[in-house]
């Protein structure tokens, strides 16, 4: 244990080249969080080429960086422009752009950073401690286990997914499909290939990634009906690291309360750092004092769902280090680099040398402590990061793009891979088809068909086995409860809706001097979008997990 | 309409790959091999794009809304009413772009990137991707001269960052870059 930490900080801090690129990750994750539209997983697919040239700890610790750093960023349009810039942000909108109007933007700002640091460092102390104790207990997994794992990252996909679940799984069997293409894994039969050569290793994830969430998001911007910033209000940031740190101390409990919900949803395969900030918006609410403040301007929910985002982040990658099953489209991303790096992802981390694992955890720490500096740096800088040209920032992306998959392999199969997912990205949209189970469909595909394979033909085919072990069982519960959630989620809301309505109606007498409005029959409606979000007013006044299928990634 | 456009893409696919996957090769065993976990995802499909179809005829799926649409509209309306305090300013300003002038901005993007695998190894790096930019910003309507720059700029980041930087061989041309 302590030969691999100290193992560990060498890995980390041998080479200072280690740190600078952790930083300058996060920067590029700073200014892509801050620009609406643009994911952290489009910062991630975009990074990609950059970290095939790098060791495995600074690859992923670039990817780790960015991710954390984006995540928070995304509030930076949302408070000044209503305009979330990641969907992680969407929950809490509307409270960070009523601050803002109201002189206190750089607050709002400073006291989500704050909440997201320390809801970060939250998640990753979740996620050393359980990928810890998960990743040994997954020792005794063989591929029967395997097979159940990754069919409930499979289920979860589906269940979180924006928009309808019946479209989300179209989504995830159109990633499973594109796993097929390639030699098989039982017979090496090219299957999808269609006497192409080039297409016998399959359809590289890299490519299929940079076009799903980079260039379709370029031609959704250009073919969309445009509009531009054209008035960013003034932040004043004088005072604002004191006052910020004194609003978080005040809302202890609610950044508490966030990291404590977003840990525990971003463990769940499928779901992500936006959800994690809805279901935590949810909560904050219906324990509040001040419910009638939620959503007119209120900190509490900014510090909640802030440090749920960001605590999300971190443990989505225990399924990730523990099993090898992505936690979200970040961490699915994560597995191609750590594969590429010859890093398997699962329990062989936590055999023999376990450094480059324990150097994994340090990086988290560090990305998180690096946040608190530079976020604050950005929220001073904020507005000049929101007036990159749009046609630059556009081209910007295309040339990545295509120089980036170019770089993989120096061909121009990739830069073709990158152009047709493209164009799959717009018109899935256009259907309201979620991307992130095509990235999930796409990591998971193989795992699932070599593990089921390997299974049926050891055992003669005697799909008995697949039930009859104590593990499996456990997983196949798991699975049919998370394929009943949403059953059960809108059974609880309707037998909740009496009486939330009248715990409403008195809760909001109660709300901050100054508030206007009544939102006695207001519902909190959980919606995850990257788009200009607005709170609905939902006729069942339930609490409801609505999720529309605006924009790709976290 | 259009989820039922869907539903029978789903339909069809999974027929589709049903029928290719039948075709591939069996295990010693007499089991479908290869051909087993696309049948099944086959199936999946027509499945779910039944499942589609009958939502889709039951009008039963929830319709999708553009949300950036509805916060322009929320503040033409705003405006329109003068109901926008002055001092808040717009967040927004609408370009009124006609659908032809942005199905051509795709285009340009598309054409681009197909031009750039089309002439990249005989104009080489520098000119196509300099070209490519050049013609999305202008598509744009971004002026000519900060085109010109920023499309240099980013030009040379790549150039120096990829071929320099990452010892990337991206393609010389028929003029040596």
């Amino acid at each position: 244990m302590m030969d691999s930490v100290l193992g560990a900080l060498e890995l980390v801090f041998s080479e200072p080249s280690n740190i600078v690129v952790v930083a300058l990750a996060g920067i590029f994750g700073l200014v892509v969080g801050a620009i609406p539209g643009l994911t952290a997983t489009l910062g991630a697919a975009l990074l990609i080429p950059f970290t095939f040239f790098m060791d495995p700890v600074p690859a992923i610790g670039a990817i780790i960086a960015m991710a954390a750093m984006a995540i928070f960023a995304g509030d930076v349009p949302g408070a000044l422009l209503r305009m979330p810039g990641t969907p992680s942000s969407a929950a809490y909108v509307e409270d960070a752009y009523a601050l803002t109007k109201n002189g206190k933007g750089a607050i709002a700002l400073g006291v989500s950073l704050i909440a997201s640091v320390i809801g970060g460092l939250i998640g990753s102390i979740v996620l050393i401690f359980l990928a810890q104790v998960l990743g040994r207990f997954a020792m005794q997994f063989s591929s029967f286990e395997y097979f159940w794992v990754a069919v409930l990252g499979l289920t979860a996909a589906v269940i979180i997914s924006r928009g309808t679940q019946v479209k989300g799984a179209i989504a995830l069997l159109f990633g499973l499909l594109i796993s097929t293409v390639g030699l098989d894994v039982t017979l090496g039969q090219p299957r999808f290939t269609f006497g192409m050569e080039e297409l016998y290793r399959g359809i590289d994830f890299i490519p299929a990634m940079i076009g799903l969430f980079g260039l379709s998001e370029v031609l959704r911007n250009v073919t969309s009906r445009a509009s531009k910033v054209q008035r960013i209000p003034r932040v004043e940031t004088k005072g604002m690291v004191r006052e910020s740190f004194s609003q978080v101390a005040k809302n202890k409990g609610k950044v508490a309360q966030g990291a404590g919900v977003g840990a525990a949803v971003g463990v769940l395969p499928g779901a992500g750092a936006d959800i994690a900030a809805w279901i935590s918006y949810a909560v904050a609410k219906n324990t509040s004092k001040k419910r009638g403040a939620y959503g007119r301007g209120s900190y509490e929910p900014i510090a909640g769902s802030a440090s749920a985002n960001n605590a999300a982040l971190g443990s989505a990658f225990v399924p990730t280090l523990a099993f090898g099953i992505p936690g979200d489209t970040i961490t699915a991303i994560l597995i191609g680099v750590l594969v590429v790096k010859g890093v398997e992802p699962g329990p062989a981390l936590f055999t023999g040398d376990t450094s480059t694992l324990f150097a994994i955890y340090i990086i988290f720490i560090i990305a998180n402590l690096l946040l608190l500096p530079l976020g604050f740096a950005l929220i001073k800088g904020a507005t000049s990061i929101l007036r990159i040209p749009r046609p630059v920032l556009m081209a910007s992306i295309v040339a990545v793009s295509v120089v980036g998959a170019y770089a993989i392999n120096n061909g121009y199969l990739e830069i073709l891979i990158v152009l047709v997912f493209g164009i799959l990205g717009v018109v899935f949209e256009r259907f309201g088809i979620p991307l992130a189970p095509v990235v999930l469909g796409i990591v998971l595909g193989p795992i699932v068909e070599r593990n089921f394979m390997s299974s049926v033909i050891k055992t003669n085919w005697d799909f008995t086995q697949f039930f009859n072990r104590p593990i499996s069982a456990v997983l196949i519960v798991l699975t049919v409860l998370l394929l009943l959630f949403p059953l059960m989620s809108s059974t609880l809301a309707r037998m909740r809706n009496g009486r939330g309505r009248q715990e409403d109606e008195s809760n909001s007498l109660d709300a901050d001097a100054g508030e206007t409005g009544q939102s006695g029959d207001e519902s909190v409606s959980l919606r995850t979008s990257g788009s200009p979000s607005h709170r609905s007013r939902d006729d069942s006044d339930s609490e409801s997990i609505k999720t529309e299928d605006e924009r790709p990634g976290q | 309409m259009a989820d039922i456009v869907l539903a029978a893409i789903c339909v069809g696919g999974g027929i589709a790959v049903i029928v290719y996957a039948s075709g591939m090769k069996t295990l010693n065993t007499g089991q479908m091999g290869p051909g087993l976990f696309p049948s099944l995802i086959g199936w999946l499909f027509v499945v779910f794009g039944a499942v589609l179809l009958f939502q889709g005829i039951r009008g039963g799926v929830p319709k999708h809304e553009d949300e950036d649409v509805v916060v322009i509209d929320e503040d033409v309306a705003a405006d329109e009413a003068g109901l926008v305090d002055a001092s808040e300013g717009r967040s927004y300003a609408i370009l009124d772009e006609a659908p032809a002038r942005l199905l051509f901005n795709g285009m340009v993007v598309v054409g681009g990137i197909v031009a750039y695998l089309l002439l990249a190894d005989t104009l080489g790096f520098i000119i196509t991707l300099f070209l490519v930019l050049s013609s999305i910003m202008l598509s744009l309507r971004e002026k000519v001269w900060r085109t010109a720059v920023f499309a240099s700029v980013v030009t040379a980041v790549m150039y120096l960052g990829f071929e320099k930087g990452l010892l990337v061989q991206l393609p010389d041309g028929i003029l040596g870059f």
